[in-house]
């Protein structure tokens, strides 16, 4: 079953002059994936989660939660649960039970049911020992009194916006862990919205990036490295304590990296595949000792920079590649 | 599929016909926001009390400043101070009833609180009313604590009969939260109106001396014809089923009227935040 269903969503913001920030975005989340949405400041993901969320009104298209339109809203609130704008989203002045009390009372949680959720997430977060105001806890913590705050509400459906923002390494380690095991152990659909590069890396099933308002790909993270998957390559060699000729570095263009161990790497990007076999004869002339050739993938972070950087203005449908 | 997914399935809260909101539900929700009022209002103790002690403060300056003006020996005195305890008390039941709302908003607002209020089954005007609910309880035990102490401070003993004291306080309060409501739709559009509710005090006095006795037609506004009422109560011992039909039905028509009307502008207002992108903003 499809958890989300999005049809030509167009947002205009009534502002002078008026702001198109979505233009005509579809996709569709399948139950149990996780979905990021990707892109730059002012490319449109949060205005998109938000009209998905029915939190701002959409100028057309259509949204579908699990076979509902999402303007019937108690419908839509029941599936779906939200974690915006990092940590602002609970009662600092109570502490991290008596926020989970209050929203799952508020989602309409029955009370039996409410109580076992409550302490079900407070075991899965750790945090059971925090009896204090959520606002004297470090910001992970609050985080996590967020993300309980939202599950608490037994939604199969969750909408994470910027899940990982200002949290210190460790903190959002953690958390990508814990959203993971959601997604895994729990069963939960999760749509996200980050423009941080290894936590999509590491959730995301499936990343649309979007940018100017308009999806310009979608495809699993593999897919999306794989589509600059050209004729470039690691080549680790030994040359003892000479170093490189600046000629064969200009010719070739090439990218040295710090000796290690003696050994020293070079990255290269060739027009052609055959062009390699002149470059091994050039480093095999230069006595270099060849230990590895391997290809040289771009990571996430490349690839999406190259995609916003070479994306047509036009509208692409979602799953062809960008040339 | 996992446990809580199973579990949401055997609900069978996707067809939306079976989770049981509203009725059932109800005295849950009220009895759990009334526990998060008291709670964040035990958390801000220290203003709560400084907000009382104003409160006190004040009906001190106006009463020792009517006792000069009309002079303590006089009959006319006595007169004065039923209308000032009563007229006072009711203004602060009627701030306080639209400050619940338009307060709410405005906190709410900066803690990044009304999208998440907003995305329940109830929505945020449910929840608003709600803790507009939760707060009357509340609000009401502190104002017959300060009636008291006002009371005290006077030396002067109001006679009032349990039953028609709250039905007038409650259809003096009614227009307040109709008021409330359009404040809170105001709070969300346009953010700070806090102006707005410092100039507001000031009219609630003036709405509560018209003199809709001898203006009918200014029985449009709110709050006269009920202050009026009680102080009625007071000096005359008029029992709630001792006033007439028609000044019932102008303090009904009063409430239903702000009702409706606050809810609407409410209604229109929230539309237009969530049209422009506001409810995040604060």
């Amino acid at each position: 079953m499809l958890a989300l269903e999005v049809q030509a969503l167009h947002k205009t913001y009534p502002t002078k002059p008026p702001v198109e920030a979505v233009k005509g975005v579809s996709f569709v989340v399948p139950e149990g994936q996780i979905v990021a949405l990707l892109g730059p400041n002012g490319a449109g993901k949060t205005t998109t989660l938000k009209c998905i969320l029915n939190l701002v009104r959409p100028s057309g298209g259509q949204v579908r939660v699990y076979g509902r339109d999402h303007n019937d809203l108690p419908h839509l609130y029941r599936h779906v649960a939200a974690v915006l704008e990092g940590n602002r989203n609970i009662f600092w002045r109570l502490t991290p039970r008596q926020n989970l009390e209050i929203f799952a009372a508020y989602a309409g949680v029955p009370p039996r049911q409410a109580r076992q959720a409550i302490d079900r997430w407070m075991a899965f977060f750790g945090l059971e020992d925090l009896p204090r105001e959520t606002r004297n806890l470090s910001r992970g913590q609050q985080q996590k009194v967020a993300l309980a705050a939202a599950l608490v509400k037994e939604t199969p459906l969750l909408a994470l916006d910027e899940p990982t923002l200002g949290l210190d390494v460790e903190a959002k380690r953690e958390l990508v862990n814990l959203i993971r095991r959601l997604a895994r152990d729990e069963g939960k659909t999760i749509l996200l919205t980050s423009h941080q590069m290894d936590v999509v890396e590491a959730l995301a099933d499936r990343v649309i990036i979007i940018q100017d308002g308009r999806i310009i790909v979608e495809d699993s993270p593999e897919g999306l490295r794989r589509l600059f998957d050209i004729q470039a390559y690691r080549i680790t060699v030994q040359l003892g304590s000479a170093e490189l000729p600046p000629a064969f570095v200009s010719r070739w263009h090439a990218r040295v990296e710090p000796r290690v161990n003696g050994e020293m790497v070079l990255r290269v990007t060739l027009a052609q595949p055959q062009a390699l076999y002149r470059l091994l004869d050039d480093l095999e002339a230069l006595g270099a000792l060849l230990r590895a050739v391997e290809p040289d993938l771009p990571d996430l972070e490349e690839a999406y920079l190259r995609l916003v950087q070479t994306a047509p203005a036009a509208a692409s449908e979602p799953g062809t590649s960008v040339s | 599929m996992s446990e809580s997914v199973r579990g949401f399935v055997n609900r069978g809260d996707r067809s939306g016909a079976s989770v049981p909101l509203r009725g059932v539900l109800l005295p849950y929700l009220f009895w759990n926001a009334l526990k998060k009022q008291w709670r964040i209002m035990r958390s801000y103790g220290f203003n709560f009390v400084l907000q009382v002690a104003s409160l006190v403060l004040f009906f001190g300056l106006i009463y020792f400043g009517a006792r000069v003006l009309v002079g303590p020996n006089s009959a006319r005195f006595g007169r004065t101070i039923e209308g000032l305890l009563i007229g006072y008390w009711l203004w602060i039941g009627v701030i306080m009833s639209w400050s619940v709302f338009a307060w709410s908003v405005i906190q709410y607002a900066q803690q990044g609180l009304l999208e998440q209020l907003f995305m329940t089954p109830w929505g945020l005007r449910g929840i608003l009313t709600l803790e507009a609910a939760a707060s009357f309880v509340l609000d009401l035990l502190l104002n017959l604590l300060l009636l008291v102490v006002f009371m005290l401070m006077s030396g002067h003993w109001l006679r009032l009969e349990p039953v028609t004291t709250f039905l007038l306080y409650v259809a003096t309060l009614l227009p307040g939260y109709g008021i409330g409501y359009a404040l809170a739709g105001l709070a969300m559009r346009f953010k700070n109106i806090q102006s707005l509710f410092n100039l507001m005090q000031f009219f609630v006095i003036g709405l509560q001396a018209m003199p809709v006795d001898r203006y009918p037609w200014l029985n449009v506004f709110p709050f006269a014809q009920s202050t009026r009422m009680l102080i009625q109560h007071v000096r005359m011992g008029t029992l709630w089923w001792e006033f007439s039909w028609q000044v019932w039905a102008i303090v009904l028509a009063q409430a239903a009227g702000y009702l409706v009307f606050g809810l609407w502008v409410y209604g229109w207002l929230e539309r237009a935040a969530r049209e422009r992108g506001l409810l995040a903003h604060y």
